[in-house]
């Protein structure tokens, strides 16, 4: 009997070993590794052999290093105002696309979910054009309605730009989640809200906001491990400068471990600090993931 | 929401909001199909011309550059490769989560989503390490493998759903009359989730293609995909905009294409299932 326990046990193993395996051969092992390298100091373009075990050594100089720091506090604005303003007009968004009666609503639907498949560093490469400040259509529209012609390129817009072009592409998924949240919304709170007199304001802040405050999270959980992630486009459209007006801390490990300085030791160190905060928000994202799973079987 | 609005005024919000929705979002993508198609003098023009004779010169322009053709047909290899591989190993595991319970099944699940999330710019570095010790930097089999580590997990996530909404019973009637368990699965599972198999991989297929940070930092000239084009338009200065254009269309059209045919499932895929459509 306790052999067929322990068989029976095993016997889903035979169908999710293989990718369990290959996952952990594929992500787990270079991860490990990634920790090993952090504790190195090796250079690029030099032999494997020739790397000197140097302990915390790589994580006490990023800490103390002003363009790591730099880097992070970028990266810390970049994720605010751009998962800040997505939520906000992702909202509103929402919240028009759910109108009854709102005629050509598949069209717009399809209008929205082209951005956010658009290659993204192709939409930075594109969006480099837009921005020019002679011949950009940025700036023609601007002109043409305001008389207003600023340098994008120029170190204080290029966050700006770079921000404009994330929420170019990621509103509409914002958008779009809330709007699944919004028409699985019960009809019988609203409708109570409706009669006991409650204005629109009033429904919305407290009726609709708490029943949505799930997937409110979900989406912003989503997007700012995307945003703390972002390399892309930043490369594309900034290369992270002008200086280091944009160098995300993606930016700052390449240029740090490959591209300006090999330092492979002090950008695996860079990379844990990143992996280390996007575990965190995905357990978070997978605790609610998991109760709202929970909540969909009681 | 539901107030009664005078009716003029709803509509007066709504063509409003239409013409926003269009302007934001879909007018840059239109800008860069039209721009693939202007002559170098009409690209500079000011104020832009809307309405001008479509010329093929930038795309004739650009494969006569030699390098995109190539990294078209990597890109188009590595992708389908790599989708086919992952589903390969991904559709068992979705199988093996959504019909056995067994112990810890929940933090298996849960582990295997946890993957998908881990950013790509971690893992590079040792893939690049271990890469150029086995020296298979710079080949398709590199970008394979590296691309096997979101496609797996997304793939299980998917599929999973997919397969637990076929009842238990067609698995249950299927090995009454003498199918094993892996026939039953072959012959009858696979056929019934044969749309959430399509969709899965077309997402799948999205991802793989736009991916950009494994490609840049794993390969150099010969299996460049086409996402890194734009380190090659990076290099000069301004003067080709219709060529970067035709590339930038040539390249996004395809996922476009695929994404509105799968929009159903799209989002369901991107908050990995957190939201129903």
């Amino acid at each position: 009997m306790g052999f067929h326990a322990t068989k029976k046990d095993l016997y889903p193993y035979f169908w999710i070993g293989p990718a369990l395996i290959t996952l952990f051969v594929i992500t787990i092992v270079p991860t490990l590794f990634l920790f090993f390298t952090s504790l190195h100091y090796w250079e690029l373009g030099y032999p494997w052999s020739a790397r000197v075990f140097v302990g915390l050594k790589n994580f006490v100089s990023i800490f103390r290093n002003q363009q790591f720091i730099h880097s992070t506090c970028v990266t810390f604005i970049y994720t605010t105002t751009a998962v800040a303003v997505e939520f906000l007009l992702g909202f509103a968004l929402a919240y028009f696309l759910a109108r009854p009666r709102l005629p050509w609503r598949g069209f717009l639907l399809a209008c929205l979910v082209i951005p956010m498949t658009v290659t993204p560093s192709i939409a930075g490469l594109i969006w480099r054009l837009y921005f020019n400040p002679n011949y950009g259509i940025v700036n023609y529209i601007l002109g043409t309605l305001f008389g207003i012609s600023p340098n994008w390129y120029s170190y204080s817009l290029a966050m700006p730009s770079v921000i404009l072009v994330d929420v170019w592409q990621w509103t509409p998924f914002v958008a779009l989640i809330l709007l699944a949240g919004l028409s699985a919304i019960p009809h019988t709170p609203l409708e109570a809200a409706l009669v006991d007199g409650a204005s629109s304001w009033q429904t919305l802040r407290y009726v609709t906001l708490p029943l949505l405050r799930p997937i409110i999270l979900i989406a912003l959980l989503l997007r700012t491990m995307d945003a703390l992630k972002m390399f892309d486009v930043v490369f594309a459209l900034t290369g992270g400068g002008p200086a280091d007006a944009t160098e995300l801390l993606s930016m700052h490990v390449y240029r740090t471990g490959f591209y300006q300085s090999g330092m492979v030791g002090l950008a695996s160190a860079m990379a844990v600090v990143l992996v280390v905060v996007i575990t965190v928000l995905s357990q978070l994202f997978i605790r609610l993931l998991g109760e709202k799973e929970e909540g969909a079987k009681a | 929401m539901r107030k009664r609005r005078s009716s003029w005024l709803s509509t007066v919000g709504n063509v409003a909001g239409a013409i926003g929705i269009v302007v934001f979002f879909l007018l840059p993508f239109v800008w860069m199909v039209l721009m693939s198609f202007k002559t170098r003098l009409q690209t500079f023009v000011i104020p832009p011309v809307v309405f001008f004779k479509p010329t093929l010169e930038n795309y004739r322009d650009l494969f006569a550059r030699g390098v995109f053709g190539h990294y078209f047909v990597n890109s188009l290899l590595t992708v389908l490769a790599s989708v086919a591989l992952s589903l390969a190993i991904a559709a068992p595991a979705a199988y093996g989560l959504a019909r056995f319970a067994f112990r810890r099944k929940r933090d298996v699940a849960f582990w295997i989503l946890s993957i998908r999330m881990a950013p790509a710019i971690a893992v590079v570095i040792p893939y690049f390490l271990i890469g150029s010790l086995f020296s298979i930097l710079d080949t398709k089999l590199v970008l394979v493998i590296s691309y096997l580590s979101f496609n797996i997990p997304f793939a299980v996530w998917m599929l999973r759903g997919f397969i637990e909404e076929v009842p238990v019973e067609v698995d249950e009637a299927a090995m009454i009359d003498g199918c094993s368990r892996l026939g039953a699965f072959v012959r009858l599972i696979l056929p019934l989730t044969a749309n959430g198999l399509a969709a899965t991989s077309i997402l799948c297929i999205i991802q793989s293609w736009n991916e950009f940070t494994f490609a840049l930092f794993l390969t150099t000239t010969n299996a460049r995909t086409l996402p890194t084009i734009v380190t090659q338009f990076l290099t000069f200065q301004g003067v080709v905009w219709g060529e970067m254009a035709a590339a930038a269309t040539i390249t996004t059209i395809p996922v476009v294409v695929f994404a509105l045919l799968v929009r159903k499932h799209l989002i369901t895929g991107l908050t990995f299932g957190a939201t129903k459509e």
